[in-house]
């Protein structure tokens, strides 16, 4: 058996991230996300938040983006990495954080947060 | 010549030790002894399946975005067939199938396991192998089916041809095993109040009446060990049939841990594969 597991997991990883080209982020890096709304007829959404939380599990990483909208208010969203919903990712700035959860903002103003 | 392991050839059918030393050996050349008693195999199954061992679970993503839970089962080398019954010979249809290659250091004199040593073959087991030119193979059972046309001896099952994506299939193994547990864990027994005086948190109640029947009746549901049991998951449905890296990528959780070996079968639907089973004799739709 080996590494069977390991290994169909790294080669789906590879050919997803070379096509879509990741860029390297974590946490305290604000990013927008191009994804594709199966439940809206295809549509393209993009969705802009400050990134909380990276679970790295290879091909099985989820990432939690936090931002608060004006009229809706705070809006928190966990997307797995290798979703073929999600088109594209972009990181827009990094902010200085000393936590690797930044679980905190959810109880924090949402000015700290706003992306 | 003399092989150090299976002794000199004696007179018989000849076939080689393919393991071990190119030593032509014998298998009894007189038929099976008829026995006064029939020993059946499990119930009649949809079809012959295949062994597999687990590699773990991960996620597959469906095109809407939906992450599908998934066992990966790796077929390891063996999966041949090495016996076929017939009603004529054995009162009963089946086609009987080893997994797990064996090492040749993991055979034993011993022809009665006196050993201490698990997993360990006896040699009249690894003949039982060598008798179809098959490796020798550590885990043996039988598919019970209505016809075993098409199945041969020492023939190699193959992973394309015995399962389909989209096919449903029955999972069985040996589950994690819990150790010692109370009647709330291994039953799902409910508990007591935990405060306003109860003394019965996790008690499992009353075991029965009083003088009459004076005794606790059997098969009561108590504490004990939990586990470590054959379990069969059914209806377990077939992702992905990956023959490059000879793996099954079943949706859902299949039973033990990793490393465990698993017995796959197509699954048994009365009134579908069953059916079809008893019509074409394999495979299941």
């Amino acid at each position: 058996m080996g590494h069977l597991l390991q290994v169909l997991e790294k080669e789906q990883e590879m050919k997803t991230a070379e096509l879509k080209g990741f860029p390297d982020f974590g946490p305290g890096d604000v990013l927008e996300v191009k994804l594709e709304v199966p439940e809206n007829r295809r549509r393209e959404a993009v969705f802009k938040g400050l990134c909380i939380s990276k679970r790295r599990r290879g091909w099985r990483t989820v990432f939690t983006l936090r931002n608060h909208i004006a009229n809706a208010g705070p809006i928190e969203r966990t997307f797995p990495l290798y979703s073929p919903i999600i088109q594209s990712l972009k990181l827009i700035e990094h902010r200085k954080v000393r936590r690797a959860k930044l679980y905190y903002l959810r109880n924090a103003n949402p000015r700290e947060y706003k992306a | 010549m003399q092989c150090s392991i299976f002794g000199r050839a004696p007179q018989g059918t000849r076939f080689t030790c393919p393991q071990h030393c190119q030593v032509l050996l014998t298998a009894r050349s007189q038929p099976r002894r008829a026995h006064g008693f029939q020993v059946v195999a499990r119930s009649l199954e949809a079809g012959v399946g295949m062994w597999g061992t687990k590699a773990g679970m991960t996620q597959i993503f469906l095109p809407d975005g939906t992450r599908l839970p998934c066992t990966v089962i790796a077929m390891e080398p063996g999966n041949i067939v090495t016996q076929v019954k017939t009603t004529e010979t054995d009162g009963y249809n089946a086609v009987q199938v080893g997994y797990d290659v064996v090492k040749h250091k993991d055979f034993t004199q011993d022809s009665k396991k006196t050993t201490r040593r698990r997993n360990i073959m006896t040699l009249p087991e690894v003949g039982h192998c060598l008798k179809v030119e098959a490796p020798p193979l550590r885990h043996l059972r039988e598919f019970r089916v209505k016809s075993v046309e098409g199945y041969e001896p020492g023939q190699q099952l193959k992973l394309e041809d015995t399962f389909k994506e989209g096919d449903k299939v029955d999972v069985a193994g040996t589950s994690i095993g819990k150790g010692f547990q109370g009647t709330i864990k291994r039953w799902n027994h409910s508990r007591g109040p935990m405060s306003h005086g109860s003394k019965s948190h996790r008690q499992h109640g009353s075991i029965g009446q009083s003088a009459t029947p004076a005794r606790v009746l059997p098969g009561l549901k108590m504490a004990g060990r939990m586990g470590n049991e054959r379990k069969k998951i059914r209806k377990l449905q077939v992702v992905q049939v990956r023959t490059d890296v000879n793996a099954l990528i079943v949706k859902g959780a299949v039973p033990g841990k990793v490393g465990n070996i698993l017995e796959i079968a197509p699954a048994k639907i009365v009134g579908i594969t069953r059916m079809s089973a008893l019509v074409v004799g394999k495979g299941c739709s």
